[in-house]
Formats: structure tokens, sequence, C-alpha cells
């Protein structure tokens, strides 16, 4: 009798077992709901976006976990990338283009639409993740970025969105009521601005610090800038809007807080480290960062430790975070959405913001009451997050990043007005996105 | 064997316009290659054993026969949508002669099998089908890359009956003739489009909307539309985003075909640009990159981005060197960023390393082929004084003996900077008397001559006057600017001194400190042009670093587009005179060594110096072991010791130098100022003298207690103190109490031991032990030498009456990894050098 190729079962009685174990690895059948090969077991690989560096290693600790929790019938080999967002694009990208590479990816939201876009990515089946554009399981937002074309692409992993860190030592010696929370940024300016006046004694204080090197950092204090001034440099609608009068706004108010002296200049080489560290020394006033700062911050032993306080910014975040997706080049995609399952699985989503501090995707972890302990601003992050914008959805977004980052440079340094750096950036924004 | 009939299902491809005029034989051979490898890539996804089918070269196409035991549903709905895949990728980055777009057809029946292959009515009907004009002209009616003809009995037995989940919907019913076929039924398919025969009917020309994002309403349709064509399960989107253009699209331009072909533009959306990786030295990196931004733009094709370079830099060659070397690990993933197609390194003399490296290894996989020369900067000497020297090319010598007299001598690291390693060369090269011929071109030092005798102690003392502050050359200089702006508040530019310091740096580096320009790191904010410019010297046996365009190909994965776009930025773009007009305005000198607007004296330049090109003239291999050579002294003559100096004061040292010319304590004194000067000021050091009960019962005294040669101890340095009590010295009345002296001293230094470094004890003495009540030799050898202990090297340096002879002596200190040195005839000095030879030259004791 003869047999269907891809029948394992029935091939067995012909060919012997082992063979048959064989050939059914090389056997990929579509699953009908998720189109993925079946297979849900097979070695798989795991790209980082970045070094593990957080206390305990714990997404290594969780992949190993999951090896564990599958009785060592399942294998994925952790690779971490370099730390630099751009240069785990261009190497995943590279991969991908050639047709090999890691197969689960843990992808900055910055770069998802590019890599949807280019078909770098397998789909994934949304009911099966609960990830569907109603799901109540995952933050909205970074729901959303996982969405392109109405398809979905990625599953969130962690997120992120910026958060306003004050000194309150350095409140204090303003006279300020730390109690009182920033809600604008007129609030903040006025403020800042405070510690300029002689009459302050202890120093020369700073007013605020924030990322202005000429890198990702940069763009995303742009146009965090721009939002809250009422402009945008994009819309939704791919209209270039950065010429307008609220985004030419936007970013003047960084242009004046350097010339006004209440952002320091050297700000102008700072990236997220550089600027918690000017913070560390105690004469800054306000810091932009990310909530990583927060637990550096108030270390055991650290000079400002229980002297900083969080707040959200007084506009909206740019969204920050990680999506996890499939590479199409993956050789076992089945296995590969079990792992993604299970990186998103609520009690290894609590274990990775409770203990690894990577800020989790699920709304139920915000309300657990451990996570809460551990990080006092997890419903401040909440709110950031969910009040957060995505940056340029394009697949042409390292040029769009770069321009805004390059031009915003150019105004801050004072080589250009920020109306004419506005103006050179629409231009160039134009002629890019209509190439898409 | 001919016999019964077998039925097989029939698959044949078809090359578009094979014969085309742009196609040559060769391409026509690559075309051949593409397909039949995108063929049995889409067999091996479907999961079909290689046993299961015969795949047929036929010149312009393909023909598969497949076991009947395979599915016909998985040939469909796995085979066809997998090779379109293959082919959409495929083509995303080909260049138009190479993109390849096929007709098949499926069809399934009996066939006989005669020597030369098989044969029927069925394959030959399987054949008319493919070579149907509608099939033809329905490549013209899509972008999509594969159309596919089923037969009726196809239709009838699989498509229709839904099997592997397909949907006739997507099948168009045609009748289609050719030679010998009137009119036959037949289905016609295309993955990723729609309506292709319907549109191929009519005689409409293919009509993709030209995809732009920021055209409001149109976007959600062209997106969608985009994604469709790129991704592996499209369907639905496209259904929807056709529905939307016709709703959106004003109608007169529905109406007038010559209207919508002005509008829409007849072209697929734009594929994934050519993602290059790049990794530059930190120096040039930034230029490197806006570089390439213009060459992206210069690169657009039919309005679409094709490549995308991402340049990284890199803080160390050497780690750079290693990471080439193991085939760039997961380590070097992390650590250092994207495996690089291309590299940008200061110097040829990186990729000479690299070569040898590879070589070393065994690696034939990896390649690297330098195009030519991105930019050129000179190595310079650079000073906020500008009358530092009397000319403008000041030897080596005098610019190392200005450096023992107190002028701070900086460069970066030259394992991990290639100024540095120039500078280092050259240094080295001065100090052992290398003089290079012919201007300074060539590098003549070998590794033989870094093995002199004298020459780890004589690098040593360079080392002493050329301090490495970093790892690269912007950090060095700025911090030399932020120093510069601590200083800057209280007193006005003119009274504040410039700094007795010079700084080996490119040329570049030193006009971007001069100009206020981003140093890297901390240092990338602008700062104002600084009170002392500095001016640069020109010293001799510094070359011209020449930053060359390397590609790499790693043969595993070798990828000739992306190999292809990293050789078009160099040709077409670095190369040009656009370029390198920007490249000068960066602060470099072009790839032939031209100066630019910013080179000028009043930057601190000479613009005319004669650009000695760093050559490897013959023998790369023979440079790059010199320079590994170079490397390995470097490494080992700075490598911090731990010693304790204990001097004989016995009464015999008041007698004559057998040679004349005092005492031997002044002998004695001399030699130890001269060893000062092989100490680091990172070196720990301590003084003893030692003499029979010296101090009540003890025979040695504590005269500068061990610790950091650099460090202040009250109003001095050590080294100061070192110094005075090392003239303080004088000889006393009692006898040698040499071995409770140095079974002492190891004991000392075995408390609060460091074994990363040299621990030493340096025993100068003139006499024998004559110490009854003392340890004798036996015990003492046990003691130093103890197993499991911390080991100390023992150097005993004996003159007078003290001689090597004794095996004693002898066992002491070689057995501890040290060693007993006669002075003899040639004197202290040559003792020491010997010392440091074992020390710090990697060369042991002939144990």
């Amino acid at each position: 009798m003869r047999h269907r190729p891809h029948d394992p079962t029935r091939r067995a009685l012909v060919l012997g077992v082992p063979l048959a174990l064989a050939l059914a690895a090389c056997t990929r059948e579509p699953d009908p709901k998720t189109g993925l090969t079946n297979r849900r077991e097979g070695p798989i690989t795991f790209a980082l976006a970045g070094p593990d560096v957080s206390v305990g290693r714990q997404q290594v600790a969780l992949a190993r976990r999951w090896e564990e929790e599958a009785g060592g019938s399942q294998r994925v080999e952790v690779v971490e990338l370099t730390a630099g967002a751009d240069q785990q694009r261009s190497e995943l990208a590279a991969l991908l283009q050639d047709g090999r590479g890691f197969d689960v990816l843990s992808l900055d939201v910055a770069w998802m639409t590019e890599f949807a876009w280019f078909g770098y990515l397998r789909s994934l089946p949304a009911a099966e993740l609960d990830a569907q554009p109603d799901s109540t399981r995952f933050l909205r937002r970074p729901l959303e970025s996982c969405w392109v074309d109405e398809q979905l692409w990625a599953v969130p992993y962690t997120t992120n969105a910026g958060l306003l860190y004050r000194n309150l030592e350095v409140l204090g010696k303003l006279g300020r009521n730390p109690d009182v929370p920033v809600t604008s940024w007129r609030h903040l300016q006025t403020l800042a601005e405070a510690t300029g006046e002689p009459e302050f004694e202890g120093g020369v204080l700073d007013g605020y610090v924030t990322q202005l090197a000429n890198y990702e950092g940069l763009t995303v204090n742009v146009l965090e800038a721009v939002w809250d001034a009422g402009g945008d440099i994009v819309t939704d609608d791919g209209e270039v809007t950065a010429a307008e009068p609220e985004a030419v706004a936007g970013l003047a108010r960084l242009v004046e807080g350097l010339a006004g002296g209440w952002i320091p200049r050297s700000a102008m080489g700072f990236r997220e480290e550089e600027s918690r560290l000017e913070f560390q020394k105690g004469q800054v006033l306000f810091m932009r960062n990310w909530p990583y700062a927060y637990r550096a911050l108030n270390a055991p032993g650290a000079p400002l430790a229980g002297l900083v306080e969080v707040g959200k910014l007084p506009g909206p975040s740019a969204l920050g975070g990680q999506n996890l997706a499939i590479s199409r080049n993956a050789a076992n995609q089945g296995t590969a959405l079990e792992f993604i399952k299970f990186m998103v699985r609520e009690d290894n989503q609590q274990r990775l913001f409770g203990e690894g501090g990577f800020p989790s995707v699920l709304q139920s972890v915000y309300d657990d009451a451990e996570v809460r302990r551990a990080h006092p601003y997890t419903g401040l992050l909440r709110a950031s997050v969910e009040s957060a914008r995505q940056r340029p959805r394009t697949p042409y977004a390292p040029w769009v990043s770069e321009a805004i980052a390059h031009h915003a440079s150019l105004a801050l340094q004072g080589t250009t007005t920020p109306d004419q750096a506005m103006r050179d950036l629409a231009r160039v924004l134009e002629r890019t996105l209509s190439r898409v | 064997m001919q016999g019964a009939p077998r039925h097989r299902t029939i698959l044949v491809v078809d090359i578009e316009g094979f014969n085309r005029e742009d196609r040559n034989d060769l391409i026509r051979i690559r075309l051949r290659g593409t397909v039949r490898d995108l063929v049995t890539e889409a067999f091996t996804a479907a999961g079909i054993d290689p046993e299961l089918y015969r795949a047929r070269d036929l010149g312009d196409g393909v023909l598969v026969l497949i076991d009947p035991t395979v599915a016909k549903s998985d040939v469909l709905a796995w085979v066809i949508p997998g090779l379109a895949e293959g082919l959409r990728r495929h083509n995303a980055t080909a260049r138009p002669e190479l993109v390849v777009r096929l007709r098949a057809v499926v069809h399934a029946g009996e066939l006989v099998y005669d020597p030369h292959g098989p044969t029927g009515a069925e394959l030959n009907f399987a054949f008319r089908l493919l070579d149907a004009q509608l099939l033809r002209r329905c490549l013209t009616a899509t972008s999509a890359p594969l159309v596919l003809v089923v037969s009726k009995l196809i239709y009838r037995t699989v498509v229709r009956q839904r099997y592997g989940g397909l949907d006739p919907e997507a099948y168009e019913p045609v009748h289609l003739r050719s030679k010998d076929v009137r009119r036959a039924p037949a289905w016609i398919h295309t993955p990723g489009d729609r309506g292709v025969a319907a549109r191929a009917l009519r005689g409409e020309p293919l009509a993709w909307p030209r995809l732009a994002l920021r055209q409001g309403g149109d976007r959600a349709a062209t997106t969608a539309t985009a994604a469709w064509l790129w991704t592996a399960q499209p369907r639905a989107p496209l259904a929807r985003a056709l529905r939307r253009i016709a709703l959106l699209a004003p109608a007169p331009v529905l109406v007038a075909a010559g209207l919508v072909a002005v509008l829409w533009e007849p072209q697929a959306p734009c594929g994934p640009p050519l993602e290059v990786r790049v990794t530059a030295e930190a120096e040039i990196a930034d230029a490197v990159r806006a570089a390439a931004r213009s060459h992206e733009q210069a690169s657009v094709r039919d309005g679409c981005f094709t490549r995308h370079f991402t340049v990284t830099p890199f803080q160390s060659t050497d780690l750079l060197v290693e990471a080439l070397a193991e085939g760039w690990s997961t380590e070097a993933l992390r650590d250092l960023g994207p495996e690089p197609d291309v590299i940008v390194p200061a110097s040829s003399a990186t990729v000479a390393r690299v070569e040898a490296n590879l070589a070393e290894q065994g690696r034939t996989d990896v390649a690297v082929r330098t195009l030519g020369s991105v930019a050129t900067s000179p190595v310079v000497l650079a000073s906020p004084k500008a009358d530092l020297w009397d000319d403008e090319r000041p030897g080596w010598d005098q610019v190392l003996a200005e450096g023992a007299a107190g002028l701070e001598l900086v460069r970066a690291s030259p394992a991990s900077s290639s100024s540095g390693l120039h500078a280092t060369i050259a240094a080295y090269q001065a100090e052992l008397g290398i003089t290079p011929n012919g201007g300074g071109q060539e590098v003549h030092l070998t590794p033989e001559q870094l093995q002199q005798h004298d020459a780890p102690a004589r690098l040593r003392r360079v080392e002493q006057v050329l301090s490495t502050e970093a790892d690269q050359a912007g950090p060095v200089l700025c911090q030399l600017r932020q120093e510069a702006e601590l200083q800057a508040a209280p007193a006005p530019a003119a009274e504040r001194p410039a700094r007795d310091l010079a700084v080996l740096v490119s040329e570049k580096t030193m006009l971007d400190y001069n100009l206020g320009r981003p140093l890297g790191g901390a240092c990338s904010l602008l700062a104002e042009r600084p009170d002392h410019v500095l001016t640069a010297a020109y010293p001799d046996g510094l070359p011209v670093l020449d930053f060359p365009y390397v590609v790499v190909t790693a043969s595993e994965w070798h990828n000739r587009d992306r190999e292809r776009a990293a050789r078009d930025f160099y040709r077409r773009y670095l190369a040009g005179g656009r370029a390198q007009a920007d490249l000068q305005e960066a602060g470099f000198r072009t790839k032939d060594g031209s100066p630019g607007r910013l080179a000028q004296e009043s930057n601190g330049i000479q613009r005319d110096q004669p650009a000695p090109r760093y050559g490897f003239p013959a023998d790369r291999t023979a440079n790059a072991q010199t320079m590994t050579a170079v490397l390995d002294a470097w490494d080992r003559v700075r490598r911090p010791a731990r010693m304790l100096l204990v001097i004989d004061v016995s009464g015999s040292m008041r007698r004559p130098m057998p040679t004349g010319g005092g005492i031997r304590m002044g002998a004695v004194q001399d030699a130890l100022h001269g060893a000062l000067q092989l100490l680091g000021d990172r070196d720990q050091v301590g003084l003893w003298r030692f003499a029979r009960q010296l101090v009540g019962n003890q025979d040695h005294q504590e005269l500068v207690k061990a610790g950091t040669v650099g460090e202040q101890v009250g109003s001095a340095t050590r080294r100061e103190l070192l110094g005075d009590a090392v003239d303080g010295l004088a000889p006393t009345d009692a006898d040698t109490g040499l071995y409770d002296s140095v079974n002492a001293a190891v004991a000392r230094l075995r408390r609060g031991y460091q074994p990363q470094l040299r621990n030493a004890v340096v025993v100068l003495t003139d006499g024998r032990n004559e110490d009854p009540g003392g340890i004798d030799g036996d015990t003492l050898v046990q003691r130093v030498t103890g197993e499991g202990a911390p080991p100390v090297e023992v150097f005993v340096v004996s003159f007078g009456e003290a001689s090597c002879d004794e095996p004693e002596l002898q066992t002491l200190t070689t057995r501890t990894g040290g060693a007993c040195l006669d002075a003899g005839p040639r004197g202290l000095d040559a003792a020491l050098d010997t010392m440091a030879a074992i020390l710090w030259g990697g060369r042991d004791n002939g144990r």
C-alpha cells in the first residue's frame, strides 16, 4: 500500500521507525490555523537585543527554564547581540537577507514596520496568542506596534516609556514643594530655570538633562518635545508635518533650554548612561530617562538613594521596548511559536519585570502586588506606556530617524535655526518617504 | 528499462525572456542555476524527500517529475508558493538582467521511460499549456514572479476538492490555444495576485500603484499591497487593496487607461535595501557614515533605496583582528557588533595583521581585499607649545631625550589604535638605533632586533617616557580638552601657560581638537577653539595613516550582491571627488595626500609635509611579524613589577672598583639610579639595605617602604624617596648577612602577594654569606622555592668577592625563575639589562 509522504505513522510501517523519525523531521505540513509548519519541537535560536545585563540574567534564565519545563525535549540557543539598536537591526537584516539568521528575534519596536514590510518575518496566529487588536491581555500600545498592515508580525515582549526624574534635594534647595507633580513643559521650565538664579548656594545647579547626542535617543527627545507642543513630524497617515509651527516650537524648546543655560551644553554629548551619571552627581533638578535608571539611582549606597522621585513626562513619551518575532528563515517555526508563547506567559512576564526590571507588556502583571513592591513606579509606567506614541511607522525608519536626529542636532549646536532645521528636515523626509 | 507506463505529477517551469538581448550566455548560466536552486529549495521546504522527485534541466527551464506518492495538493499548496517566494526574495536584490520570472504548469499522467528519458502524450500536453500565448501575456499583466497554469485534470481532482486548503477562487478559468491544441480548458493561478488572466485577456498593462506612505488615503491600500507582495501568506489584503484603490481613485483615472499608466507607474513596490555592514576605525567612522548616506541617495533605483550601510566604530584593533580570525563568533557579535562586510582600519598595518592571523589560524574561508585608500592623515606629534622643537621634523632621539627631561609624551594604546602602534614602532626603532632609510618610509625593525640583549631594558625606558592614556587617540585629547575647560575659568587665556606636553595622534584628530569638534565618547559635544592650539611636528619615522577600504568575504555565506554593493560604495563614491572633498572638510587629507582648506598653519598644520606613505614594500608577512613582535614587546615591557631592592652595605663595599673610579658603593649607586629609570610609575618598589646585625639582631633595614613608584608619599613621590635613599647609601663595618636578608625579603613580598605582577627580590652584593648564626644555604633554598608558596623571583647581582659560581646562589636564583648575574667586567649596567630581559623581555633564564 502506498503512503502519503508527510504521514509519518504510515511511513513508519513501511520504512521502520528510525527512518520515519528522520523523515518526519524534514517533513513540513501546514498548520491550517497558523500557516506555520506544524512541528513544535526542534532546536531554535533566540537573538537578544543587547547583552542581558539584568540581575541574574533573567532573559537567559527564562530560556533555560523553558528547556527544563519541556523536560529536555526543547533546545534554545540564546545569542546576545551588541548593545546598539542600529547594530542589532543591521545584523538581523543582513542575516535575514542571506536566508539565514536567528529564529526568534527580539526586535526594537522602532524596526517593526521595516521588518514586517520587507517580509523578513512570519505572520503570527493572533487568536492563538490572544493578540487580536481588541485583546485585553496586552498593553494597547505595544500590541499596536506588532500589527502592520492588518497582520500580526510579533508579540509584545518588553515595553518602555520615558519618565521624568526629580532630585528632591535640589527641589528643596530651590524652596519648592516636592509633592507638586510637574504637569507641563512650562512648569518644568520655570522650575529648571530657577536653578540658574544666583541667590542659591550649594554649587552650580543644572535644570534638566536628557539624551541630546546625535543618535536615536535624540530622535526620541525631539519627537516628545514636538508632540508635547502639539505638533508631529510624520503623521500616522504618512504626512510630513515637520515644518509646521507646532513642530518647530517643539524643537525650539530644547534649543532655548540650551541657550537659557538650564539644559547644560554637555547634554549634547549624553546618551542614557551619561545622563544618569550626570544626574547622579546631585546637581541636576530634572532628568528624562527610561525606567531602568530608577534602580541604579536608588541602589543601596548610591549617592541619591531615596532622594529621587519619578513622574510622568509632561507630554507623551515615545514608545520603547521589544517585540518577539519569528524569522521567515526559521526552520522550526512551531517550536519558535511555542517559545514566544512561553516568554509572554504571565508568570514569566512577572519574573522578567520583578527580578529583571524589564517592564511587562501584560496588563495583569501591573496589578501584581510583588511587582508593585519591587518597582514603585509601576502604575506610573503603565500610564506612560498607554499614552505613549509610536515613532514614525515606515519601512524606511532608519533613514527617517537618522534625519530627525541629524537636523535637530544642527539646531541644538546653533549651526542653524529651529525653523530652518525643521524645514530642511521636512524636505528630506518628503523625499525619503515618497520612495517607499 | 522501458516498460509499463508510470504515473507522475508533472511540473514544468520556463524562464521569461531567457533569450532577451541584455542577457549573455554567462547570465543565462546563472539564471539556470538560480532556477534549479530555487526549485530544489521549494521542494525541500515543502518537506518532499529528494528521492521522490527528479528534476531535469531544459535549457530555458526545468522539468520536474514527481512520484505519485507525493500529494498533488502538496505541490500546489507548498511547492508553488515556496517557489514564488524564493523568486521574490531573489529578485528583490537582483540586477535587472538577473531578475527571474517563470511560467509554470502542473499536470499529471502516464509516462514511459526509455534510455533517453521520459516521454508520453501527457508530457507533451503539459508543454503545450506552458507555451500558450495567453500564459505569456499573463506575465506582462502582473508584477508577481510566477504564473501557474493547471490542467483540467488537476483542477477537477485537486483544486476544486480544496485539498491542502487550496482556494478554487484563486484559479481563473481560461481556454488556451497553442500548437496542436485548439482550445484546452485550463486554470491560471498567480501567487500574490488575482485577476491576472482577466487583465491579460483585456490586454491591460500592469497597473501597480506606486507606493507612497505619505498620501493619506492611498496608504492603507498600498501598504496592504506591499505587505502582501512581500510576505508568505498574502491573499485577502490584496483584494481589499484593489477595491480601495478603485474606490479612492477618481473615476476619470480609471477610465483613461493612459492616465493610469502615468499616475500609477507600472512597478513593483520597493524591495528591501541590501544591508551592508561596515566596521570602521573610530576616527573615520562618522565620515564614512555621512558618505554612505549620500551614496544611498545616489543608489536610489525606481524610487527605491537599494542599499543601506550601517557603520559601526571599533575601539580596538586587537579585538577586531582576533574576531576576524575566529570567524566572528557570538562573542564578537555581542562585544564588537555586526559581522563586517567591509572594514576601514586606520592603517594597512592592521590589514597585514588580519591576513597574518587568518593564515595562522588556517582560515581559508575568509578573504580580505583592499580596494584602496579612503583618506590619509599623518601621525603627528601635537603640542600646545608652538616652539617646542627647533625643527618641524625633530629626530626621535631628540623627542625621547625631551621626554626623559620632563616633556610629557602621550600616545594611545598600540594594541587598540593605529596611531599608537606606529608611534610605538617609530620610538622603538629610534631607541634601538635603527634608522629607516629612504626618508623614513619603511619599517626596518625586525623581531630579532627586539630580542637583542639590551632591548627590553631600553624599551622599558622608552615606555617610562611615552605614556599610554587611552585606547584611542580621541579620548587622549578629550581629556586634555576637559582639563583645559576646568582651568579656563579663573585666569585670562594669555596668562595661562601651555602644558609641557606632546601627543602622538593623527593630524585629523588634532584638527578636531583645534576646531572644537567632537572627539567621540564623552567629548562628542562641541567645544570652543582652545586657548592653546596644538601644533604638529612631523618627526621622521612617523607614517601616514592610509585608512584602507577592505572588503571582507566569508565563503560560507557569500552574498555576491552584497559584495558588489560594498565595492560600489568605494569605487563609485568614496574614491570620487565629492567624497574626497567631504573627507578634507572632515580633517583628512585625500587618499592621494592632498591637504584641504583646513590644513593651514593657524590650525597647527604644515600643509606641505612630504607625506611618506607607510609602505609594506615587499614582504607583508615580515611586516606583520614585526608588528606582532612590537606588540608583544610592548605588552611585556610595560608589565608592572613588584620589587624589593636589597642592597649590600657591608664593610667590603668600601673597597675600590677594579676598573678604578671610586668604591664599590659608588658603582652600586650609579647602577641603582639606572635601575630607577627602568621603573614605571605603576611599579611597586621598596628599598632595603643589609649587613649583619644592622638593627639589633636583624640583618636588614627598610629604607623605603614598598609601594607604587609614582605615588605621593608626604611631600615627595616614592620615586624621589628612592633616589634620595640610594644617594644616602653608605658602607657599614659589618659583615654580609645575605641569606637571612633574602629570606626576609621573599617573605615580605609574599605578604599581600599580587599574582598578576612580576614579584622579584633584587639583591646587589659583593660578598659571600658571612652569618654563622643565620639560616644556611639549603634551608634558604627550601624556603624561597617552597612548594605551594607564592613564587617570588630572586635575582642576585654579584661583584667583588661574590660569585655566581657558588652553587647556593645558582640554585637559589634559577629555581625561583630569577638569575644570578655576575657583574663581571661588563659592569653592573649590563647585569641589569639582563635582569630586565628576563623580567620584561619574555626571555627565561635558561632553566
